[in-house]
């Protein structure tokens, strides 16, 4: 069991009268890598200041490394915050925005200059440090932004969606070099970021947001793989959601009614038996379909349904086709050199059992 | 198409402010330092004939007494402006509601003229005024105090009729700061006071020096303040210059003066700008 270094309980935050945290309890171990991940005006960015300091709960504690803090100003707690903007300090140059912390803490000039210059081997800025910040191009401003705050030695690292002001490519750049740097400082890091894929990519755990509340907190294949509530499973990546009734539930199998269909699924991880709308989720790269009728025309095996469209989005063609009751299903075809079945045409989708997750409605 | 219609657009706009500018400004101003050059004629008319005696009458512990005053009641007024006004301004950006209403409070003496502005203050500073009237009935003081026609009375008239070019740039340079500094500046461990030093002063520098000078160049030449409120106690550049030309009938040694005045006023700001630019470059620390 690793050590936990955060814990927030029961936290409710309220704007006038308007809540923006509705109850957010959150353990947060050392060293992990944890991204808040929802929709903007989830509450995750309010979250995050929280732990910085910047906002105060409305009730709920917060405890850093066991003591309360959550009364406390940001200059009276370790941790640090990586901007949205940056704000780099723009009267300043590279080596006195980084220097910034140490100089508040009136650490001697010898030492800081060491650390300095040893921070910005680091964030790999070596010669940059007599640059002023509006000289400094976006990837740059934001390694002066994490260096600055990393000089601090903070208990936690918050990163507020520090790579959205970055074009895709050195966005990915970002992600893979903040990750490693993560693992290399065994650092705690606090993401808020509302791409998912940046979350799937870089997260040890996930915590999915919605209006004010956690939905889901795992690991990333958890999240992906066995989304608990009909949110999280329609927020991170791209999903075939049935309205489905819960027959039976047994040792072995789960009896699922949708469509007017009856099957067994092998999802063993169903655990909420409370009597709620419920969703079968399948996720589009685990579906195929085929235009030879098969022996049995029933799901899994086989479901008639009309070719809608297609559509091509680079590595893979998107394909839609709408059951005959009217639900879409969308198809990943990995496979770009087979001959298309033409708009309109009668298919068969099919799919394996085991690909097929229960959720729920969610609150 | 566009283009075209945008130059057109602009020659419209420039070529009357150029006029204006040429003709309201550059040619009058040509013309002082031109009689600064002249001599007075014994009827008080202008005689064209070169000469700097103009300039060499200034050198004269008199006349430099009333520059030296000049520029330090042009100082104290900027600093007391400055130290009431950056408060003042801060927290009326704070203030999100009402701020608009507060800037209008600020705005609003403008409406009246500031001659009668000036008497307002004549009426509670005088012997027989409001203020004594209310000391004395307290019994505070058993004798009228003498408030005005005083330096004391001129820097109060003073600062209170600078006041709004102080705050003004001020406002605007706070209102702009973005929050995100400040926030950045306390996570990084500064206290309230800290971010205020290295952040939030050394941001807001050029409404510093934009309200420092805009109080500072008026302060210097305002005649009618020292003239009301000052009385014959008070001699400042001012009063001096308006003598030379209303009252002397002395054009060309009013000339002279003023041209001083000016310089001395361009270069007080030009090391003043070039002291905190250079600030600016250096460490906050």
């Amino acid at each position: 069991m690793s050590e936990i270094i955060l814990e927030m309980d029961n936290i409710i935050k309220k704007f006038e009268n308007q809540e923006v945290i509705k109850n957010i309890s959150l353990s947060i171990n050392k060293g992990e890598f944890l991204t808040l991940l929802g929709p903007s005006g989830c509450g995750k960015t309010t979250t995050l200041r929280i732990i910085a300091g910047f906002e105060t709960p409305t009730s709920g504690s917060v405890l850093l490394e066991g003591k309360h803090v959550e009364n406390k100003q940001p200059n009276e707690r370790n941790v640090n915050t990586v901007f949205q903007n940056y704000a780099l300090f723009p009267h300043m140059n590279v080596f006195d925005n980084i220097a910034y912390g140490l100089k508040i803490k009136k650490v001697n000039k010898v030492e800081i200059k060491k650390r300095v210059l040893e921070m910005l081997s680091l964030m790999q800025l070596e010669g940059y440090e007599k640059r002023k910040t509006d000289q400094l191009s976006g990837g740059q401003k934001q390694r002066v932004a994490i260096g600055r705050a990393l000089i601090n030695d903070p208990k936690i690292l918050l990163l507020d969606e520090p790579l959205g002001a970055l074009d895709l490519k050195l966005r990915k750049q970002m992600q893979v070099e903040l990750k490693k740097l993560q693992k290399k400082l065994q650092i705690t890091f606090v993401y808020v970021t509302h791409d998912q894929e940046e979350a799937l990519n870089m997260s040890d755990r996930i915590a999915v947001m919605n209006e004010g509340i956690i939905e889901q907190i795992g690991s990333p294949e958890d999240i992906y793989e066995r989304p608990k509530t009909k949110f999280v499973a329609s927020f991170i990546g791209e999903s075939n959601l049935i309205k489905a009734k819960i027959k039976k539930i047994d040792e072995e199998n789960i009896s699922v009614e949708f469509g007017g269909y009856e099957m067994n699924v092998d999802y063993k991880n169903y655990d909420n038996l409370k009597n709620k709308e419920s969703y079968i989720l399948i996720r589009p790269e685990n579906i195929e379909y085929t235009s030879t009728k098969p022996q049995i025309s029933k799901p899994p095996y086989g479901l008639k349904s009309t070719i809608k469209e297609h559509s091509y989005i680079g590595s893979i063609i998107k394909t839609t086709t709408e059951l005959e009751g009217g639900q879409e299903i969308i198809v990943y075809d990995y496979d770009k050199k087979k001959d298309l079945i033409g708009i309109g045409s009668e298919v068969w989708v099919y799919f394996e059992p085991e690909d097929v997750v229960i959720v729920e409605e969610g609150e | 198409m566009r283009k075209k219609n945008d130059n057109i657009l602009k020659s419209l706009t420039i070529v009357p402010i150029s006029f204006w500018i040429f003709f309201f400004v550059a040619i009058p101003l040509l013309y002082i330092v031109f009689i600064s050059f002249m001599q007075r004629g014994d009827d008080g008319s202008i005689v064209y004939i070169p000469t700097i005696s103009n300039y060499t009458r200034m050198a004269n512990s008199l006349y430099i007494k009333v520059f030296w005053d000049s520029i330090i009641v042009a100082f104290i007024t900027t600093l007391f402006t400055l130290v009431f006004g950056y408060p003042f301004a801060y927290f009326a950006t704070r203030i999100k509601k009402y701020k608009i209403i507060i800037m209008m409070l600020i705005m609003a003496p403008f409406l009246t003229n500031s001659l009668i502005r000036t008497y307002g203050w004549i009426v509670i500073l005088s012997t027989e005024g409001m203020l004594n009237h209310i000391f004395l009935k307290i019994g505070i003081v058993k004798e009228p105090l003498k408030l005005l026609y005083s330096y004391g009375a001129v820097m109060i008239g003073m600062i209170y009729t600078m006041f709004p070019f102080m705050v003004l740039p001020l406002y605007n340079s706070i209102d702009k700061l973005d929050k995100a500094y400040i926030e950045a500046a306390k996570d990084l461990g500064a206290s309230k006071w800290e971010t205020f030093r290295t952040v939030t002063i050394p941001l807001t520098m050029p409404g510093i020096v934009a309200g420092c000078i805009l109080v500072f160049i008026p302060s210097v030449g305002l005649f009618f303040i020292p003239d009301l409120m000052g009385g014959s106690n008070v001699m400042l550049i001012g009063n001096l210059i308006r003598n030379q030309f209303l009252e002397a009938n002395d054009w060309p040694f009013g000339a002279a003066l003023s041209i001083v005045m000016i310089s001395l006023s361009l270069i007080l700001i030009l090391v003043y700008v070039k002291i905190i630019g250079k600030k600016l470059d250096a460490e906050v620390f």
